[in-house]
Protein backbone atom coordinates (compact mmCIF):
# COMPACT_ATOMS: atom_id res chain seq x y z
CA UNK A 1 0.00 0.00 0.00
CA UNK A 2 1.63 3.64 -1.33
CA UNK A 3 1.33 6.59 1.44
CA UNK A 4 -1.39 8.13 -0.41
CA UNK A 5 -3.33 4.65 -0.56
CA UNK A 6 -3.21 4.62 3.47
CA UNK A 7 -3.81 8.36 3.78
CA UNK A 8 -6.96 7.69 2.05
CA UNK A 9 -7.57 4.29 3.76
CA UNK A 10 -7.56 5.93 6.82
CA UNK A 11 -10.01 9.31 5.72
CA UNK A 12 -12.81 6.42 4.49
CA UNK A 13 -13.10 4.08 7.51
CA UNK A 14 -16.35 4.04 8.42
CA UNK A 15 -16.38 5.96 11.83
CA UNK A 16 -19.21 5.45 14.32
CA UNK A 17 -21.81 8.35 14.63
CA UNK A 18 -23.57 9.48 17.77
CA UNK A 19 -26.03 11.62 18.32
CA UNK A 20 -25.76 15.27 19.67
CA UNK A 21 -27.94 13.98 22.95
CA UNK A 22 -25.58 11.07 23.42
CA UNK A 23 -22.57 13.48 22.92
CA UNK A 24 -23.95 15.93 25.62
CA UNK A 25 -25.01 12.96 28.10
CA UNK A 26 -21.23 11.44 27.75
CA UNK A 27 -20.25 15.43 29.24
CA UNK A 28 -21.87 14.61 32.30
CA UNK A 29 -20.02 13.21 35.37
CA UNK A 30 -23.21 10.81 36.66
CA UNK A 31 -23.10 9.02 33.24
CA UNK A 32 -19.46 8.43 32.86
CA UNK A 33 -18.97 4.52 32.97
CA UNK A 34 -15.50 4.41 35.40
CA UNK A 35 -17.14 7.22 37.73
CA UNK A 36 -20.53 5.42 37.93
CA UNK A 37 -18.80 2.09 38.74
CA UNK A 38 -16.25 3.59 41.36
CA UNK A 39 -19.36 5.80 42.79
CA UNK A 40 -21.74 2.37 43.28
CA UNK A 41 -18.55 0.59 44.84
CA UNK A 42 -18.20 3.87 47.06
CA UNK A 43 -22.03 3.45 48.11
CA UNK A 44 -21.72 -0.35 48.78
CA UNK A 45 -18.92 -0.06 50.92
CA UNK A 46 -19.75 3.41 52.58
CA UNK A 47 -23.28 0.96 54.00
CA UNK A 48 -21.39 -1.92 54.69
CA UNK A 49 -19.16 -0.12 56.74
CA UNK A 50 -21.34 2.14 58.54
CA UNK A 51 -23.30 -0.78 59.26
CA UNK A 52 -20.19 -3.04 60.50
CA UNK A 53 -19.51 0.03 62.60
CA UNK A 54 -23.10 -0.13 64.26
CA UNK A 55 -23.04 -3.76 65.26
CA UNK A 56 -19.04 -4.53 65.97
CA UNK A 57 -19.68 -3.28 69.51
CA UNK A 58 -21.70 -6.20 70.20
CA UNK A 59 -20.68 -8.51 67.66
CA UNK A 60 -16.61 -8.39 68.61
CA UNK A 61 -16.87 -7.04 71.96
CA UNK A 62 -16.05 -3.70 71.23
CA UNK A 63 -16.69 -2.84 75.02
CA UNK A 64 -14.16 -5.31 76.33
CA UNK A 65 -11.71 -3.95 74.03
CA UNK A 66 -8.93 -1.07 74.75
CA UNK A 67 -10.04 2.47 73.46
CA UNK A 68 -6.90 2.57 71.14
CA UNK A 69 -8.26 -0.84 69.17
CA UNK A 70 -11.44 0.72 69.01
CA UNK A 71 -10.16 3.42 67.15
CA UNK A 72 -7.92 1.73 65.12
CA UNK A 73 -11.14 -0.18 63.91
CA UNK A 74 -12.55 3.20 62.94
CA UNK A 75 -9.55 4.41 61.46
CA UNK A 76 -9.44 1.48 59.12
CA UNK A 77 -12.91 2.28 57.59
CA UNK A 78 -12.13 5.56 57.12
CA UNK A 79 -8.69 4.53 55.49
CA UNK A 80 -10.66 1.98 53.31
CA UNK A 81 -13.75 4.97 52.73
CA UNK A 82 -10.62 7.47 51.71
CA UNK A 83 -8.76 5.16 49.59
CA UNK A 84 -12.07 5.17 47.37
CA UNK A 85 -12.59 8.78 47.40
CA UNK A 86 -9.02 9.39 46.23
CA UNK A 87 -9.58 6.83 43.59
CA UNK A 88 -12.56 8.82 42.46
CA UNK A 89 -11.14 12.38 42.45
CA UNK A 90 -7.47 10.65 40.11
CA UNK A 91 -10.04 9.50 37.50
CA UNK A 92 -12.12 12.95 37.36
CA UNK A 93 -9.04 15.07 37.64
CA UNK A 94 -9.16 16.30 33.51
CA UNK A 95 -6.18 15.99 31.12
CA UNK A 96 -3.36 18.67 31.67
CA UNK A 97 -0.35 19.53 29.79
CA UNK A 98 0.83 21.11 26.29
CA UNK A 99 1.85 17.77 24.79
CA UNK A 100 1.12 14.25 24.50
CA UNK A 101 3.93 13.84 25.94
CA UNK A 102 3.67 16.10 28.88
CA UNK A 103 -0.14 14.87 29.90
CA UNK A 104 1.26 11.19 30.41
CA UNK A 105 4.26 12.77 32.46
CA UNK A 106 1.29 14.21 34.68
CA UNK A 107 -0.44 11.27 34.75
CA UNK A 108 2.38 9.10 35.88
CA UNK A 109 2.94 11.41 38.71
CA UNK A 110 -0.72 10.63 39.77
CA UNK A 111 -0.23 7.23 39.13
CA UNK A 112 2.82 7.20 41.57
CA UNK A 113 0.58 8.96 44.48
CA UNK A 114 -2.27 6.94 43.68
CA UNK A 115 0.08 3.69 44.24
CA UNK A 116 1.67 4.95 47.47
CA UNK A 117 -2.12 5.90 48.95
CA UNK A 118 -3.23 2.40 47.62
CA UNK A 119 -0.87 0.13 48.86
CA UNK A 120 -0.34 2.06 52.29
CA UNK A 121 -4.11 2.26 52.85
CA UNK A 122 -4.04 -1.56 52.40
CA UNK A 123 -1.28 -1.70 55.01
CA UNK A 124 -2.99 0.71 57.48
CA UNK A 125 -6.17 -1.24 57.14
CA UNK A 126 -4.44 -4.52 57.38
CA UNK A 127 -2.71 -3.65 60.39
CA UNK A 128 -5.46 -1.53 62.47
CA UNK A 129 -7.92 -4.74 61.91
CA UNK A 130 -5.00 -6.92 63.36
CA UNK A 131 -4.33 -4.99 66.44
CA UNK A 132 -8.19 -4.78 67.07
CA UNK A 133 -8.72 -8.35 67.10
CA UNK A 134 -5.92 -9.23 68.96
CA UNK A 135 -5.81 -6.65 71.47
CA UNK A 136 -7.39 -8.86 74.39
CA UNK A 137 -5.87 -12.23 73.31
CA UNK A 138 -4.08 -14.14 75.76
CA UNK A 139 -1.21 -15.33 73.56
CA UNK A 140 0.29 -18.94 73.67
CA UNK A 141 2.51 -21.14 70.91
CA UNK A 142 -0.88 -21.68 68.92
CA UNK A 143 -2.22 -18.40 68.63
CA UNK A 144 0.99 -17.01 67.83
CA UNK A 145 1.12 -19.47 64.83
CA UNK A 146 -1.99 -18.59 63.65
CA UNK A 147 -1.00 -14.83 63.91
CA UNK A 148 2.30 -15.08 62.17
CA UNK A 149 0.41 -17.17 59.09
CA UNK A 150 -1.86 -14.11 58.82
CA UNK A 151 0.70 -11.71 58.89
CA UNK A 152 2.09 -13.63 56.25
CA UNK A 153 -0.81 -13.83 54.03
CA UNK A 154 -1.39 -10.26 54.55
CA UNK A 155 2.27 -9.42 53.50
CA UNK A 156 1.50 -11.19 50.47
CA UNK A 157 -1.17 -9.72 49.66
CA UNK A 158 0.32 -5.91 49.88
CA UNK A 159 3.50 -7.11 47.76
CA UNK A 160 1.21 -9.09 44.85
CA UNK A 161 -0.96 -5.13 45.11
CA UNK A 162 2.79 -3.66 45.08
CA UNK A 163 3.90 -5.76 42.28
CA UNK A 164 0.68 -4.58 40.47
CA UNK A 165 0.97 -1.11 40.61
CA UNK A 166 4.58 -1.25 40.00
CA UNK A 167 4.48 -2.92 36.62
CA UNK A 168 1.39 -0.32 35.70
CA UNK A 169 3.75 2.64 36.64
CA UNK A 170 6.49 0.95 34.31
CA UNK A 171 4.50 0.38 31.37
CA UNK A 172 3.29 4.16 31.75
CA UNK A 173 7.58 5.30 32.04
CA UNK A 174 8.21 2.73 28.52
CA UNK A 175 5.40 4.71 26.66
CA UNK A 176 6.52 8.56 27.74
CA UNK A 177 10.31 7.35 26.67
CA UNK A 178 8.55 5.87 23.26
CA UNK A 179 8.02 9.85 23.29
CA UNK A 180 11.59 11.19 23.77
CA UNK B 1 -16.26 28.08 24.49
CA UNK B 2 -19.76 27.50 25.60
CA UNK B 3 -21.70 23.67 25.95
CA UNK B 4 -23.57 24.54 22.43
CA UNK B 5 -20.16 25.16 20.32
CA UNK B 6 -17.98 22.28 22.10
CA UNK B 7 -20.95 19.75 21.07
CA UNK B 8 -20.97 21.36 17.47
CA UNK B 9 -16.98 20.83 17.72
CA UNK B 10 -17.21 17.78 18.82
CA UNK B 11 -19.70 16.48 16.73
CA UNK B 12 -18.05 17.67 13.69
CA UNK B 13 -14.55 15.73 14.95
CA UNK B 14 -16.77 12.84 16.15
CA UNK B 15 -15.12 10.34 13.35
CA UNK B 16 -11.05 11.01 14.96
CA UNK B 17 -12.64 9.61 18.24
CA UNK B 18 -13.85 6.54 16.86
CA UNK B 19 -11.08 5.61 14.67
CA UNK B 20 -9.08 6.46 18.08
CA UNK B 21 -10.95 3.80 20.22
CA UNK B 22 -10.97 1.64 17.56
CA UNK B 23 -7.28 1.86 17.93
CA UNK B 24 -6.65 1.78 21.07
CA UNK B 25 -9.01 -0.70 22.70
CA UNK B 26 -10.18 -4.04 21.55
CA UNK B 27 -13.80 -4.98 22.65
CA UNK B 28 -16.83 -2.71 21.61
CA UNK B 29 -17.34 -2.13 25.31
CA UNK B 30 -13.79 -1.02 26.17
CA UNK B 31 -14.23 1.49 22.66
CA UNK B 32 -17.30 2.74 24.44
CA UNK B 33 -15.91 3.45 27.77
CA UNK B 34 -13.07 5.02 25.95
CA UNK B 35 -14.91 7.25 23.83
CA UNK B 36 -16.92 8.61 26.51
CA UNK B 37 -14.09 8.55 28.79
CA UNK B 38 -12.50 11.16 25.96
CA UNK B 39 -15.69 13.34 25.44
CA UNK B 40 -15.67 14.02 29.12
CA UNK B 41 -11.95 15.03 29.44
CA UNK B 42 -12.61 17.51 26.12
CA UNK B 43 -15.12 18.97 28.18
CA UNK B 44 -13.49 19.33 31.58
CA UNK B 45 -10.36 20.37 29.48
CA UNK B 46 -12.26 22.89 27.88
CA UNK B 47 -10.90 25.82 29.46
CA UNK B 48 -7.52 25.00 28.27
CA UNK B 49 -8.45 25.26 24.86
CA UNK B 50 -6.54 28.65 23.57
CA UNK B 51 -8.99 30.19 20.34
CA UNK B 52 -5.27 30.78 18.57
CA UNK B 53 -4.73 26.81 18.04
CA UNK B 54 -7.44 24.48 15.70
CA UNK B 55 -9.95 22.80 17.98
CA UNK B 56 -8.82 19.58 16.27
CA UNK B 57 -5.03 19.81 17.62
CA UNK B 58 -5.84 20.55 20.56
CA UNK B 59 -8.93 17.65 20.50
CA UNK B 60 -5.91 15.29 19.64
CA UNK B 61 -3.70 16.31 21.80
CA UNK B 62 -6.37 15.13 24.91
CA UNK B 63 -8.20 12.24 22.94
CA UNK B 64 -4.62 10.25 22.20
CA UNK B 65 -3.73 11.42 26.05
CA UNK B 66 -6.71 9.96 27.31
CA UNK B 67 -6.30 7.20 25.47
CA UNK B 68 -2.63 6.31 26.20
CA UNK B 69 -3.16 6.80 29.70
CA UNK B 70 -6.23 4.82 30.31
CA UNK B 71 -6.20 1.55 32.03
CA UNK B 72 -6.83 -1.38 29.81
CA UNK B 73 -8.81 -4.24 32.08
CA UNK B 74 -8.99 -6.73 28.85
CA UNK B 75 -6.93 -8.67 26.92
CA UNK B 76 -8.40 -9.07 23.17
CA UNK B 77 -10.64 -11.98 22.46
CA UNK B 78 -8.28 -13.93 20.16
CA UNK B 79 -10.75 -16.60 17.95
CA UNK B 80 -8.72 -19.32 15.91
CA UNK B 81 -10.89 -20.94 12.29
CA UNK B 82 -11.06 -24.73 11.75
CA UNK B 83 -9.62 -23.78 8.61
CA UNK B 84 -6.73 -21.13 6.84
CA UNK B 85 -8.32 -18.50 4.32
CA UNK B 86 -7.93 -19.16 1.00
CA UNK B 87 -4.55 -17.17 -0.69
CA UNK B 88 -5.91 -13.86 -1.96
CA UNK B 89 -5.89 -13.62 -5.81
CA UNK B 90 -5.84 -9.94 -6.21
CA UNK B 91 -5.14 -6.95 -4.32
CA UNK B 92 -7.43 -6.05 -1.59
CA UNK B 93 -9.91 -2.97 -2.66
CA UNK B 94 -12.17 -0.90 -0.46
CA UNK B 95 -13.14 -2.18 3.18
CA UNK B 96 -10.69 -5.25 2.87
CA UNK B 97 -7.64 -2.69 2.36
CA UNK B 98 -9.47 -0.31 5.30
CA UNK B 99 -9.66 -3.18 7.64
CA UNK B 100 -5.69 -4.47 6.86
CA UNK B 101 -4.32 -1.43 7.55
CA UNK B 102 -6.33 -1.06 10.63
CA UNK B 103 -5.05 -4.21 11.68
CA UNK B 104 -1.62 -3.41 10.80
CA UNK B 105 -2.09 -0.24 13.03
CA UNK B 106 -2.98 -2.28 16.06
CA UNK B 107 0.31 -4.18 16.19
CA UNK B 108 2.43 -0.59 16.73
CA UNK B 109 3.20 0.26 20.33
CA UNK B 110 1.09 3.21 21.73
CA UNK B 111 3.20 6.28 21.15
CA UNK B 112 3.71 4.65 17.10
CA UNK B 113 -0.01 4.43 17.03
CA UNK B 114 -0.40 8.42 18.17
CA UNK B 115 2.30 9.50 15.34
CA UNK B 116 0.42 7.61 12.64
CA UNK B 117 -2.76 8.70 13.05
CA UNK B 118 -1.51 12.21 13.64
CA UNK B 119 0.60 11.75 9.75
CA UNK B 120 -2.93 9.74 8.29
CA UNK B 121 -5.04 13.17 9.95
CA UNK B 122 -2.82 14.76 7.43
CA UNK B 123 -1.34 16.83 9.95
CA UNK B 124 2.47 18.89 9.27
CA UNK B 125 5.42 17.08 10.58
CA UNK B 126 5.35 20.74 12.51
CA UNK B 127 1.65 19.78 14.01
CA UNK B 128 2.63 16.40 14.91
CA UNK B 129 5.58 17.46 17.07
CA UNK B 130 3.90 20.20 18.56
CA UNK B 131 0.75 17.68 19.79
CA UNK B 132 3.51 14.97 20.54
CA UNK B 133 6.06 16.90 22.33
CA UNK B 134 8.78 15.73 20.06
CA UNK B 135 11.47 17.56 17.68
CA UNK B 136 10.32 17.53 14.34
CA UNK B 137 13.51 16.17 12.97
CA UNK B 138 12.24 13.12 15.02
CA UNK B 139 9.02 12.75 13.95
CA UNK B 140 10.30 12.47 10.23
CA UNK B 141 12.84 9.56 11.68
CA UNK B 142 9.82 8.00 13.80
CA UNK B 143 7.45 8.52 10.64
CA UNK B 144 9.67 6.71 7.94
CA UNK B 145 10.60 3.70 10.68
CA UNK B 146 6.74 3.18 11.13
CA UNK B 147 5.79 3.29 7.65
CA UNK B 148 8.42 0.60 6.83
CA UNK B 149 7.15 -1.22 10.14
CA UNK B 150 3.34 -0.91 8.11
CA UNK B 151 4.74 -2.04 5.62
CA UNK B 152 6.33 -4.94 6.70
CA UNK B 153 3.16 -5.80 9.04
CA UNK B 154 0.62 -5.51 5.96
CA UNK B 155 2.82 -7.65 3.98
CA UNK B 156 2.63 -10.22 6.31
CA UNK B 157 -1.01 -10.02 6.79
Amino acid sequence: MEQDDLKSAWQNMNAGQKTNAELSSMMRERTHPVLKRIRKQLILESISFALFLFVYYDFFDGDRKPVYANVLLVSAMLFAIIHNIAGYMLTKRSVKGDTIKQSLEGQLLKMKGYAMVSVAGRVLIAGCLLFFFVSVITFNTNKYWILVGLIVVIIIQIVLLSAIWVKRIRQMKTTIDLFQ
Amino acid sequence: MNESEFLASIDQHQGIIHKICRLYRDSKEDREDLFQEIVFQLWKSVHTFRGDAKFSSWMYRVALSTAIAGYRKKRPNISYMSSLPDEPDQQPHGEEQREQLFQALKQLNDADKALITLYLEDLSYQEIAEIAGISESNVGVRLNRIKNKIQQLLKNL
